[in-house]
Formats: C-alpha cells, sequence, structure tokens
C-alpha cells in the first residue's frame, strides 16, 4: 500500500520537478514502511539534508492526496538503504555465511595459466592445499587488472571447497577501513577486532591502500599477528613490492614479505589469446582462435581491457545478429583501435623510451652504435613492433631509415635479453607499461 | 502578430521525464539496445559513454534510471555539476551510492581531479562490482584519453564497455524537434523543422536552446510555430 502510494508521488514529482532535479534528488529515495507512514532512504545526509529542505513538505502533500484520507501517512526521511531488488546474493554465499564478497567464480580452474603467471599460480595452489602451512602471508604483487584478484579469491574457493564450514574473509583494504571507521564510530571496536582475528583464512586486495592511514595500520598490524601467530592463513595483493608504498610502517612493510611475495606479470600474446577464449567459452560463445588472435594482438595493456572488449564485442553480435568474425570485431571494437593507435605510436615510443634512458630522441634516430644508444634503440624497436601495426620496413624508416633486417635483429636480441637478463626485463616490464598506458 | 498582453510565463520547473523510449537514437541504437538490456544483463555491468556535448548521454543516463526504476531495480543518477558548484557537497553525494542496483554517474570528468573524489568512486565501483550492480558512466572522452590519478580506478573503468555516441543527422535532428515538441504539447510543422535546420545552429544542444527560446515566445505571445515566429525570436 505505502509503495503503491509513493509511487503515485514518484509520478507527480516527475512531471512537476526539472529532470536533472528528479533524477538526482528524488529518484534515489527508497521508500520503506513504518509505523504508520512512510520513512524515505537517502543514500547519504547530502540528499537527505536537501531533500528535506527543499521537497519534503509537497511530498507530505501528495501523501495525503494521495493515502487514504482516513489514515494519514506520516513521512520521515533516513539515510540507508533497502536491499535493492533484482540483485539477489547467490545462495551457496547465503548458506556458507561467508562475507557474499568472494565471488564463485575466480576458480584455479577458470583461471588461464601462462608465463607471466605461472608462478603465482602454482604458489596460491600450494596455499589452498596447505592453509597456513606453506607460504604465509603469500603476497602477490603486479600491475592493475592483471588477475591478482582471481588468484586470491581462487585460494578462498578452493579452501571453502576442501571445507565448507571454514571462515574464509575476502575484503578489499579500502571495505576494512571503512569497516574499521564504522567500528570506532559506534563504539565496537572490540567486537570488530574480535571478528577478524577469529577468521580462518584472510584475503584482503590492494593493500596499497593502508598508505597514510596510520589508525588502520595499526589495526591491522594487530590482526595480522593475532592470524599468523595462530597459523591462519592470510593472502595480500598489492600493485607494487611492498617496500615501494609511500605512507606505509616499516613494519607492515616487512612482515607482509614474511611469507612469499609473488609478482604477476602481464600476459604474453598467446596467453592474452588463451585468456579471451576462456572467457568466450564461459560465456558460452564460440570464439574462433584466429579473431582472439586478432583482438589480442591489438588490446595488451591488461586483462580487463580485454574482456571489456569481448563483452563489446559479443554485444554488438546480439545486436546486429551478426556471427562473430574479424569484419565483425573491426567494427565493434572500432573506436577503442583508433583510440589505441593514436596513443601508441612510433614517436611516442621513441618519446618513452628516450625519457626512461635518459638519452635524446636525435640519438636514437642517429648513426651511433655505442650500447648507452643501441641498447635503448633496439628496445624502441621492439615495442613498436609489439605496440602498433607498423610494418618492419615502417618501423626502420621511423628510426632515421633503417634497413627492416636492422629491427628485425633487434626484436631477436631483446627477446633473447628479457630471457637471460634481468635488468632488461625489467625494463621492458616498466616500459611495456608505460607505453600501454 | 502579437497579443496586447502577452501572456505572463511563470519561471516553473517543467518536468519533462527523459525516457528511453523517447531517445533518438539515430546511429546510437547499439548503445540505447545495451541500456535498455542492462539491468537484467548477469554479473556486473559497467558501460562508459562519451561524446561531444548534446550528443543525449544525459538524457540515456536519466532514462536507464527511470527504466531501472520501473523494474524496482533502485537507482541513482548524480550530475557533474554538483561537483563542479560544491566539491565537498559533491562528494558527499556520492557516498553510499554503492547500495544502489544502477548508478549513473554523469560528467565524470568533472568529479576527477577533486581530491577525495577518485577513491570515493572507486567505493561505488567496489561495491557495486561485489553485489553484481550497474554502474553507467558519462564523460566527454573514452577513458583511454582520462588523466586518471588513481591506477587502480583506470584499470577497471579502462574494462568498461565503451559507446561513443554520435551526433544526429539531419533526419534524427528533425525527429528529435518534432517529439521534443509533442513532449512540450506542441505541433511542429514539417516547414518550421526544416527551416530551423537550414538556417539555425545545427549542434542539438543549440538547436533544443533554440526551440526553448521559439516556445517561449509562442506561449507568451500564444501563437502557434511559424517560419516567420522563428525568424523573429532567432532574429534571422
Amino acid at each position: 500500500m505505502v509503495k503503491s502510494v509513493w509511487h503515485k508521488c514518484l509520478d507527480r514529482l516527475e512531471h512537476e520537478l526539472s529532470s536533472d532535479q528528479f533524477n538526482t534528488w528524488i529518484r534515489p529515495l527508497q521508500a520503506r514502511q513504518a509505523d504508520g507512514g512512510i520513512t524515505l532512504l537517502a543514500p547519504n545526509r547530502y540528499v537527505r539534508d536537501h531533500v528535506e529542505s527543499l521537497f519534503l513538505q509537497r511530498i507530505g502533500e501528495m501523501l495525503d492526496q494521495e493515502g487514504d484520507p482516513a489514515n494519514p501517512l506520516d513521512v520521515a526521511l533516513d539515510i540507508g538503504s533497502e536491499v535493492p531488488a533484482g540483485i539477489p546474493l547467490r545462495a551457496d554465499r547465503r548458506a556458507s555465511g561467508v562475507r557474499d564478497d568472494l565471488n564463485r567464480a575466480f576458480t584455479f580452474e577458470t583461471f588461464v595459466e601462462g608465463k607471466s603467471n605461472e608462478i603465482a599460480r602454482a604458489a596460491s595452489v600450494q596455499v589452498s592445499q596447505n592453509t597456513g602451512l606453506s607460504y604465509n602471508p603469500l603476497l602477490l604483487y603486479g600491475g592493475v587488472g592483471l588477475g591478482k584478484t582471481h588468484l586470491m579469491q581462487a585460494v578462498g574457493n578452493a579452501i571453502l571447497d576442501k571445507d565448507p564450514e571454514s571462515n574464509v574473509v575476502y575484503l578489499h583494504s579500502q571495505r576494512f577501513v571503512q569497516d574499521m571507521v564504522k567500528a570506532l564510530q559506534q563504539g565496537t571496536m572490540e567486537e570488530f577486532m574480535r571478528y577478524y582475528r577469529s577468521v580462518d583464512a584472510l584475503l584482503i586486495d590492494d593493500i596499497q591502500f593502508f598508505a597514510n592511514k596510520l589508525r588502520s595500520q595499526e589495526e591491522f598490524f594487530h590482526v595480522f599477528n593475532a592470524l599468523l601467530e595462530r597459523g591462519h592463513q592470510m593472502v595480500l595483493t598489492c600493485d607494487r613490492y611492498p617496500s615501494e608504498i609511500d605512507g606505509l610502517e616499516e613494519r607492515l612493510k616487512s612482515r607482509f614479505v614474511w611469507g612469499l611475495t609473488v609478482e604477476v606479470e602481464p600476459p604474453e600474446l598467446e596467453t592474452r589469446v588463451a585468456i579471451l577464449m576462456k572467457k568466450a567459452e564461459l560465456e558460452g560463445v564460440d570464439l574462433p582462435s584466429d579473431i582472439a588472435f586478432f583482438i589480442a594482438e591489438r588490446i595488451r595493456s591488461n586483462v580487463r581491457e580485454l574482456e571489456g572488449a569481448l563483452k563489446r564485442v559479443m554485444a554488438n553480435a546480439r545486436f546486429t545478429g551478426r556471427r562473430i568474425s574479424i569484419d565483425q570485431v573491426k567494427q565493434a571494437l572500432r573506436d577503442l583501435f583508433a583510440i589505441q593507435e593514436r596513443h601508441v605510436s612510433i614517436e611516442s615510443i621513441q618519446r618513452t623510451i628516450a625519457e626512461y634512458y635518459k638519452v635524446k630522441i636525435s640519438d636514437l634516430l642517429s648513426k651511433r652504435r655505442s650500447r648507452s644508444i643501441a641498447r635503448p634503440r633496439q628496445m624502441a624497436m621492439y615495442l613498436a613492433k609489439e605496440h602498433t601495426n607498423h610494418s618492419l620496413p615502417e618501423i626502420g624508416d621511423a628510426f632515421g631509415g633503417r634497413d627492416h633486417t636492422t629491427v628485425m635483429h633487434a626484436c631477436r636480441k631483446i627477446a633473447e635479453l628479457k630471457e637471460s637478463s634481468a635488468d632488461v626485463a625489467e625494463d621492458y616490464r616498466n616500459l611495456n607499461r608505460l607505453v600501454s598506458t | 502578430m502579437s497579443v496586447p498582453h502577452p501572456q505572463l510565463l511563470l519561471d516553473f520547473p517543467v518536468g519533462t521525464a527523459k525516457a528511453l523510449a523517447s531517445f533518438v537514437p539515430g546511429p546510437n541504437a547499439e548503445v540505447l539496445h545495451r541500456l535498455q538490456g542492462c539491468t537484467t544483463e548477469d554479473g556486473f555491468v559497467c558501460l562508459w559513454l562519451y561524446g561531444t556535448s548534446g550528443t543525449g548521454k544525459t538524457h540515456l543516463l536519466q532514462g536507464v534510471c527511470r527504466h531501472a526504476a520501473r523494474l524496482e531495480v533502485a537507482a541513482a543518477y548524480l550530475p557533474g555539476s554538483l561537483a563542479e558548484s560544491d566539491p565537498e557537497a559533491g562528494l558527499q553525494a556520492l557516498r553510499g551510492l554503492g547500495g544502489y542496483g544502477l548508478v549513473a554517474l554523469d560528467d565524470l570528468d568533472c568529479w576527477l581531479g577533486l581530491p577525495g573524489a577518485e577513491e570515493a568512486v572507486f567505493e561505488v565501483y567496489q561495491s557495486l562490482y561485489d553485489r553484481q550492480a550497474a554502474l553507467i558512466i558519462a564523460c566527454g572522452a573514452p577513458p583511454n584519453d582520462v588523466p586518471f590519478g588513481l591506477d587502480d580506478l583506470a584499470s577497471r573503468l579502462r574494462a568498461a564497455s565503451c559507446y561513443r555516441l554520435h551526433e544526429l543527422d539531419d533526419p534524427g535532428k528533425e525527429q528529435l524537434l518534432v517529439s521534443v515538441a509533442r513532449e512540450r504539447g506542441f505541433e511542429l510543422p514539417g516547414e518550421v523543422t526544416q527551416f530551423l535546420l537550414r538556417r539555425g545552429d545545427r549542434d542539438v544542444a543549440a538547436l533544443l536552446n533554440s526551440f526553448a527560446r521559439i516556445e517561449h515566445a509562442a506561449l507568451a505571445d500564444q501563437r502557434r510555430l511559424t517560419v516567420p515566429l522563428v525568424k523573429r525570436v532567432l532574429g534571422l
């Protein structure tokens, strides 16, 4: 009854107010039946105060007109949220009593292994089989969108599969901070700490967000020690090696790397292809390998972007009723490809290389062959081949009119050095990231 | 011919609900289709709409919120103007949106660069992602051209399904004018639309602005929409 009256008011308000006003202030209100009236829930204090001062009186009048005259409805405003309809929690999560953040789809079976992540995967499998014993904590670090969260949750899901009763908690570090702030405000810190100290496995994502949050670091330090003492497993992820995080206490930096610290690297072409095909398979879509190659050759930065592109291709195929083909992919992703082409050019690569190695662009294009110039030039050619669709003669031309065989030699050289020299491998990783973003 | 005593017009906002059904798609039919289905898609949905001013981003965002609300999915819309006019208030307005089924953030450009705003948007994103809800963003540029300060937010939003909104062609603009006029209770004769398209500003935002001025004059003078009226109001 209350909801239907509220819906009538909404219809009237939509016609009385401007579209911006209605959508900004009235649309987010959720009606809840209250004792003898109706409570409108606003998402935050700001919306609540605004509605109260500008619209509440009018809403009250409308409720009187639309409701039962014999039982006038009182209207109140509060901050909060009803559980929105249409977004059911998964039954298996509800039943297990686990926080609903652990995504059951992130398993080792759905994780695509490649050279870039095989060690991280092996370590994660080990941890899930020997919880609290093999590596504690396990810290996975690497750039954004490379699958760290997937691996971490796969550990959690594997632990749950072995023992559905175990108390596995996955959360983002920001959520830890928010929960802690709430506990401080409500005077429930003891409960908060007891909860986290009692879990069997704690998975915390993106610990770099603890930077500069001293109270959170303090509390997390105690949680960390308590869990480690009891042999309860911790898995952490970070976007860089912990010692590189500014604003993080030294004692935490050192503890984070007590167990095993493994890097997840950007996936190489074959892994990107395999990821695309796996994601398509999970969506029940048949993605031929030549098309997967076509997409993976052009989207190189991270797995998230690959996934986003695939979703766009699938949505376009559904909309147009066309089969997925190279032409259809070109059509669906034309804007994305155009942006990427614009972003990564031979010139932009030359600029990035010159800045990184502290050399001049003119040196890269010159005839000079000293090691300090030749190596950056070779790296630039290698990246130009990987990141652009220019032919080898075109790349050679762009480097002071060199022959395409020089480009081939440069690419072979860097490919070898990437395997044999840790320094070159690290330079490549850094440059690859710089060029892609 | 104008009446001796022009009708006094009060400056009440006139609610013209922006619905997906009233969006003139032109070359943007695919994104409209995606938005119509986004509340029933499996899993987390993140869409990024970009395009120049007047391509219908705000209409689509408000329309998808309306569509979601009709399907009983709690929806919230936040305009970038909030961040521009009062950054502190804008940040406060972002709080609590993670609990919704669909959140539409308009003019994301306005939020970026505000201290704490990217972290706040990240929080909203994470909550919606965890709850498999939907986040629809509108911005002037595609995510790869946006200078994010927070890498974690950048990588997530750059993975959104991106749709560029294209400007309407002339038949599309004509259809839009007729539809807007009808919503406001006017019949727009073909010769008037043709005249507006031939002689007036051609981008959609300016065209709609011209129409608002013509409508105002027509109401004040109690006249029908005619070419002479258009000429007089727009000084053509």
